[in-house]
């Protein structure tokens, strides 16, 4: 009988994973709240402009005074939050689409693995890229960019999934038992499935974090004022020799929330694989 | 061999197909007006209708789509709204500055790579290694190249930060700076084009580097502890001749498939890099034409990429073949 997957995350967790999980806790946590406790108003000039950080302003101010720090810190939430949304929806479309290739099999099951393989071969970034320049900016746009190549991926792994699992004996022994089918698919089919599919989501949490910073450096974002930290490090990048915490700090805020989810797939993963 | 070209081509032709449709629907979907766009949020409607009747805007997307295939088909990829030229002529000179540094990017990532799995090899997935290739791995590419500017240009003036070649105004016959100033006989110029090829190639190689050296060392460390291993360090070869004769080729497999995933994200950040070294090429070409939105410019851009791509993934498949037999074509 297998535990549940929080009883196993539970009694195998080691240190460092657990760290990580809850750092990336804290970065949603933060990112939700961010709007309410950043120290200044990231869209007016506060000081100065150009101070380099230090006390008053922990990460200095940019070209029109306004405070770094608190731009950043609203920046995650316009990167993080849209970054969760679009695994969210990449999760749940791939995954119905898996479900349904794997329960139906045969041709079905063919024609979609084709779709999903031919989606999958397909430069998702350029594509993705393409595709915002020709729908205009917005976050909307983006989001929907990225969701046309992430889910192919989820879709494999649930099929994949599916297909192991309709063949053993405890799926059969359900399935002839009468067991309806939204019963079998959650009592029976899903439990198997979760763990690959978290370990996939936390993992590609950096991926979609790392394409949407390199859509909004290109000016392919959310347009100005909003505090993008991409963009951010984009418009600063002729301060580099002399104010260089204007394009240094933004960039280094994403490689944070990039790490963070990268150590935490890891762990989880590590986790996976011993169970 | 035939066959399998044959029939990757015709692949090669589905995707590309398919890219194209996919920006195409889209863009008949969503409400968004690229001739709006370009007349600018402030012409009276009257431009916006002249410049939409000029784009073809104003048929059936069925019939632009169809009109824009029948150009691709001939060569001819419509003309850039921002350059005024046609996107082929646009493409095909800045097309070799991108190969340049592309080509260079991928020959310092994998000898980076091979490096890392060597350093590797005993302790690979060790927490310190994991934990810092994990973190080499989070660097965003436009972090990794700003550092290195900053280092490497500002800081110890070492390498230039930006442009192609310190000589103003050459050009040569092939577009590539290495060959055109080697045919012209003059080797300072070749060699300030090597030297400002370098920061940018590195910036482009590293994550290159840091994926396909963690797929190499997982793979040979793998490899290592096979028993063939043991029969040739029984023989008494020394570890480098048992790695490189007996390790390496075995281990290619996952590496090389990573690089041709790794080429497929290089595109993305192709972009980041010519932006940040003013290098240019069809990236940097790219970028400006999505802050025109120049539409022909980014799909005729998207076209041409996404079939270097697929030759490249091709030729993956054939190395692949050939550093393992046992894979058929």
């Amino acid at each position: 009988m297998r535990d549940s997957l929080l009883a196993q995350l539970m009694y195998r967790i080691g240190p460092g994973e657990s760290l990580a999980l809850l750092a990336l806790v804290a970065i949603t946590v933060l990112s939700i709240i961010a709007p309410w406790i950043t120290p200044h108003d990231p869209y007016l000039r506060v000081d100065s402009a150009y101070l380099p950080p230090g006390p008053g302003h922990w990460f200095g101010t940019d070209e029109i005074g306004r405070d770094m720090l608190s731009r950043i810190l609203l920046g995650t939430t316009y990167t993080w939050l849209p970054g969760l949304a679009i695994i969210a929806g990449a999760l749940i479309f791939g995954s119905a689409i898996g479900l349904v290739a794997g329960l139906a099999g045969g041709r079905t099951d063919l024609l979609l693995m084709r779709l999903v393989e031919l989606f999958m071969v397909l430069p998702s970034t350029l594509i993705a890229l393409a595709v915002v320049a020709a729908l205009g900016n917005g976050l909307f746009n983006t989001m929907l960019a990225i969701l046309i190549f992430w889910w192919p991926w989820y879709a494999r792994i649930v099929r994949d999934e599916v297909r192991r699992l309709v063949s053993r004996p405890h799926f059969e022994a359900a399935r002839s038992a009468g067991l309806p089918l939204a019963r079998l698919i959650r009592r029976h089919l899903l439990p198997g499935i979760v763990p690959a599919l978290l370990v996939a989501a936390t993992l590609d949490v950096a991926n979609v974090v790392m394409i949407m910073s390199l859509m909004s450096f290109l000016g392919l974002g959310q347009p100005a004022p909003a505090p993008e930290l991409g963009a951010m490090t984009a418009r600063a990048l002729d301060s580099l020799t002399v104010f260089w915490w204007l394009p240094i700090l933004p960039a280094t805020a994403i490689f944070v929330m990039c790490l963070m989810s990268n150590l935490a797939g890891d762990g989880l993963r590590r986790i996976v694989r011993g169970a | 061999m035939i066959e399998f070209l044959t029939r990757r081509m015709i692949g090669l032709v589905i995707v590309l197909w398919a890219m194209s449709a996919i920006v195409f629907a889209l863009q008949a979907i969503i409400p968004a007006d690229p001739a709006r766009a370009l007349a600018g949020p402030a012409a009276p409607p009257e431009t916006v209708a002249a410049v939409r009747e000029q784009m073809g805007l104003n048929g059936p997307i069925l019939v632009q789509y169809v009109d824009f295939m029948a150009g691709v088909v001939r060569g001819d990829l419509g003309t850039s709204v921002r350059t005024r030229q046609p996107v082929a002529a646009d493409i095909a000179r800045y097309l070799p500055a991108s190969l340049e540094l592309v080509a260079a990017a991928l020959f310092l990532g994998i000898t980076m790579a091979v490096g890392f799995a060597f350093v590797q090899t005993g302790t690979f997935g060790s927490a310190p290694v994991r934990l810092t290739m994990l973190a080499l791995g989070s660097v965003p590419i436009f972090l990794s190249a700003l550092l290195l500017i900053y280092v490497f240009w500002f800081k110890l003036d070492i390498f230039p930060g930006s442009g192609r070649i310190g000589i103003r105004r050459f050009s040569g016959p092939t577009g590539f700076m290495l060959i055109d100033t080697l045919l012209a006989g003059r080797p300072g110029g070749f060699l300030s084009a090597l030297h400002h090829l370098v920061l940018p190639a590195l910036a482009l190689a590293f994550p290159v580097a840091v994926s396909v050296g963690r797929s190499l060392a997982g793979a040979l460390s793998d490899r290592l502890n096979q028993p063939w291993i043991r029969t040739a360090r029984g023989k008494g070869l020394s570890e480098h001749t048992v790695i490189a004769r007996h390790g390496l080729r075995n281990a290619a497999g996952p590496p090389l498939s990573m690089v041709g995933l790794q080429i497929g994200l290089m595109f993305g950040n192709l972009l980041i890099v010519e932006r940040i070294f003013a290098w240019p090429g069809l990236g940097l070409y790219l970028v400006q034409s999505f802050a025109s939105s120049d539409l022909a410019a980014v799909l005729g851009v998207a076209l041409v990429f996404g079939a270097f791509y697929i030759l490249a993934v091709l030729m993956l498949d054939i190395l692949q073949s050939l550093a393992d037999p046992r894979i058929g074509l």
